[in-house]
């Protein structure tokens, strides 16, 4: 089980995550929703051991990671919001470092590696620079490399980014299996359809705190809302979104010489 | 209505001049970010402190070499300095050149950039050029503008006193300069085009690093030759005046004399050699510029569309490639941490031009050294023996060097933000982090070094002392490895960078100190050693102990206790500038 206790993570002063508290059970798929700045990479980031949380603590199994960082590091599968990845290597070699990294023997690795590649078809690829890649060809391989050692907890930011529908129904599939085997999973999104159809449950967050955690279904009936959509849109959503369109379109029109 | 036709009226050329003003601002900051430098940062205080430097050292070349006319009288014979620190200063430029060698044609980055938009190609051409001509003119104001006023001092008394004289003789200077500054910056231009249309982009990207390498090489020494030995450079420029009185083709063909003709017409030298000199500086500066034009044109389609467009190839799988791998994976590189860090490192510096070029600067400068040391003990170097301190101390200064560029290049991070997969990944045996180091720096920089310094000295003294000699050269290279890289809790190319920590500003002269003690202390040992060779397999074991000593120390009292380290932290004075903010 991991669990977030009250963690707070600060940026100077401005806490970019506030207090945040949930549990994940093992094959629990959990949608972490937000819009844009309201903290989501920050807390998956938390999870995944690259930030230290500024308060608050974070448990696996009933111990905090913090005590065997290391230990923790091993059994979590990450896949970052943006393609920040080496671009001088090829699919291959990136591959082959992040298995060694995770001290997989090099027979099951380089296995592994090209079946995995095989399967997201980038074999004819595996040895060209990841520099001429597209955004969805390295998110592939950053899927890859998260799921190389079989972790069991798995932090997916915006998974599905750039990727194809194909891969994409892949991966909600995958995402199915991995946690019909126990996983962890935590899935942060902006696509609503796709956490709906993959997460039973859903966190809301909104300017660092969470302002909802429940099932789909149950956030549906409580806000008397019909979608996933309109729920977000009550909870964070406080713009006029046509309005905010109307002035964009003044905008891009602008010219007082006319 | 009349106001607003007056008001597009006014618009029209600023808006057509706009692309053309931000293209040459573009490139010109591009110039300060390329494979060797990266000014992104306090841009304009770099660069005037280089440019200061740049004129201090010509002011001060100036005034050594004319400093004679203070008392003697210039009898037509002072265009031989002239020429002379016109060479310096086309040198200089030409150093400048190869450092900006990557970011002269627009590249593959401008392209992706600038395609989209609706810039004309001659625009982009034509800002190209503008920002070259304001780079080459602001560092040939740089060198031209303190020795302006040496040569002023000097020169002109002995014809005139007249103040317009003067300032037409520092006009003629400065003239001249930048036209031989120019010259030579578009010649190497034009040179690095025409290698990149007739190459094409793969070929020419292969070969380009050794050309550039070379260059370097023989610009770093020739400058050294300037700065530590210029009275055997003042004895061969002084047999120009030979030529001249015998009217040599030979000065035809030197390009310093070109401008120095130049600069005598400009002042008003009616000798018709000088006419004829100056005739060939103005056809060389207009065949300089036009050949760039030309080789950027031509090259921009053919290198940097197909470089975009163009996918980059496989590479081929060899089997026997891979079989040897396998087998020095179970061998050299058992634990797979290492092995991560090895391949990653190799990766990057075959792959990485800017960390390539800055290692290769380190071993330029080494081999500069080397040069220098030949010249100044050309006698004692032809003896060629095993007791010859010059020839013994050809590894140390090698491996040091690149030892110390190896240093300093690892230290600079490759795709910073993607470092994230080795924090994730980050476990606690750091010491492995470190093996893979270090095995890297063994098997790419000091094994072939070696190999190379075996083979050269094999032919030189024979099987036995090569042997002897560069185990010798390795022994202390080892120990060095393990000195510059003691406690080091890095993986190469992962962490941030904070430039200047060496203070080479400030601490120079003691570093060059050390320098000179460590050549003479280690070659003074090594030749008492050839005289009986029992003591070389004592001092190996000696260095053994010693490497493995520290090795044993890091490892059971500081690496079980640390973390690696993926943000360098700045000095304790900034730390405390930073909180006071």
């Amino acid at each position: 089980m991991l669990e977030l206790r009250e963690v707070t993570k600060k940026y100077h002063v401005m806490p970019a995550v506030n207090k945040v508290s949930f549990t994940v059970k093992p094959s629990e798929v959990i949608g972490y929703l937000g819009p844009n700045g309201a903290g989501k990479s920050t807390t998956i980031k938390m999870l995944a051991g690259l930030l230290e949380p500024t308060e608050g603590e974070i448990y696996f199994q009933g111990e905090k990671i913090g005590k065997n960082l290391f230990e923790f590091k091993k059994k979590v599968g990450y896949v970052p919001e943006e393609s920040e990845i080496y671009p001088h290597l090829s699919a291959y070699e990136y591959l082959l470092m992040v298995g060694r990294l995770r001290r997989i023997p090099d027979k099951i690795l380089k296995t592994k590696i090209v079946r995995l590649l095989e399967l997201f078809n980038l074999s004819m690829e595996m040895d060209m620079a990841i520099s001429s890649f597209s955004k969805g060809m390295i998110q592939k391989v950053l899927i890859a490399s998260a799921l190389l050692h079989d972790p069991e907890i798995l932090l997916l930011d915006e998974p599905l980014s750039g990727l194809d529908v194909t891969t994409s129904l892949v991966i909600r599939d995958l995402v199915h299996m991995l946690a019909e085997e126990g996983k962890i999973i935590i899935y942060s999104s902006h696509v609503l359809e796709v956490v709906e159809k993959i997460c039973l449950r859903t966190i809301i967050i909104h300017k660092g705190s969470i302002v909802a955690d429940d099932s789909v279904e149950n956030l549906r009936k409580l806000m008397e809302l019909p979608s996933l959509e309109k729920i977000f849109s009550q909870l964070v959503q406080h713009e006029d979104t046509h309005a905010a369109a109307q002035g964009i379109l003044e905008i891009i029109k602008y010219n007082p010489t006319q | 209505m009349k106001k607003l036709h007056r008001m597009q009226i006014m618009n029209l050329p600023k808006l057509k001049a706009a692309p053309y003003y931000v293209l040459t601002r573009h490139f010109f900051r591009r110039l300060f970010q390329n494979d060797f430098i990266a000014f992104e940062d306090q841009m304009k205080e770099r660069s005037i402190g280089i440019l200061a430097l740049l004129s201090i050292i010509c002011m001060h070349a100036s005034n050594a070499a004319l400093i004679k006319y203070s008392v003697l009288p210039d009898q037509g014979t002072s265009w031989v300095e002239k020429c002379f620190l016109l060479c310096l200063f086309m040198v200089f430029m030409a150093l400048v050149t190869v450092l900006e060698w990557d970011v002269i044609f627009p590249d593959s980055r401008d392209y992706i950039n600038l395609a989209p938009l609706p810039v004309k190609i001659k625009t982009l051409f034509l800002a190209k050029f503008t920002s070259l001509i304001m780079f080459a003119g602001t560092f040939a104001l740089g060198v031209t503008f303190l020795s302006a006023l040496t040569f002023s001092y000097y020169l002109p008394k002995w014809k005139s006193d007249s103040f317009i004289y003067g300032l037409r003789f520092t006009f003629s200077h400065i003239l001249a300069s930048l036209a031989a500054v120019l010259f030579i910056f578009f010649f190497m231009a034009f040179v690095i085009g025409f290698f990149m249309t007739a190459l094409g982009h793969r070929a020419f990207n292969r070969i380009s690093i050794y050309i550039r390498g070379m260059l370097l090489m023989g610009l770093i020494f020739i400058i050294a030759i300037f700065i530590f030995n210029m009275g055997y450079l003042n004895t061969a420029f002084d047999t120009l005046l030979g030529k001249k009185a015998n009217q040599s083709n030979f000065l035809l063909v030197i390009p310093p004399m070109w401008f120095t003709g130049l600069y005598e017409t400009l002042i008003g030298n009616e000798d018709p050699i000088f006419h004829k000199l100056s005739y060939y500086a103005i056809l060389a500066l207009l065949l300089s510029i036009s050949g760039f034009f030309i080789t950027a044109g031509l090259g921009y389609r053919r290198y940097i569309k197909k470089m975009v467009t163009e996918k980059i190839p496989k590479v081929a799988r060899n089997r026997v490639k891979e079989a040897l791998s396998n087998l020095f994976n179970q061998v050299f590189l058992k634990n797979p941490i290492q092995r991560a860090v090895y391949y990653f490192f190799r990766a990057t510096l075959k792959r990485s031009m800017f960390h390539k070029m800055r290692l290769v600067s380190f071993l330029a400068v080494a081999l500069g050294v080397i040069l220098i040391l030949m010249i100044a003990l050309f006698e004692s170097f032809l003896i060629g023996s095993q007791y010859n301190r010059t020839l013994l101390a050809v590894p140390l200064i090698l491996s040091l060097f690149l030892l110390l560029g190896i240093k300093k290049v690892v230290d600079i991070p490759v795709s910073l933000e993607a470092n994230w997969v080795f924090q994730l990944t980050e476990t606690e045996e750091i010491r492995h982090y470190k093996a893979g180091v270090r095995k890297g720096i063994l098997t790419f920089i000091l094994a072939p070094l070696f190999v190379f310094l075996f083979v050269f000295y094999f032919w030189l003294w024979g099987g036995q002392a090569s042997f002897f000699h560069c185990l010798f050269g390795l022994a202390v290279s080892l120990f060095l490895m393990e000195i510059f890289f003691f406690k080091y809790h890095k993986i190469p190319f992962t962490c941030s960078f904070l430039p200047g920590k060496e203070k080479l500003h400030v601490y120079w002269l003691p570093y060059v100190f050390l320098l000179a003690i460590y050549f003479s202390v280690f070659t003074k040992i090594e030749a008492s050693f050839f005289s009986e060779p029992l003591r070389f397999y004592l001092f190996y074991l000696g260095a053994i102990i010693m490497i493995l000593g520290l090795r044993m120390y890091q490892d059971r009292s500081y690496y079980h206790q640390i973390h690696l380290k993926f943000e360098e932290e700045p000095e304790l004075v900034m730390v405390g500038m930073m909180r006071d903010n």
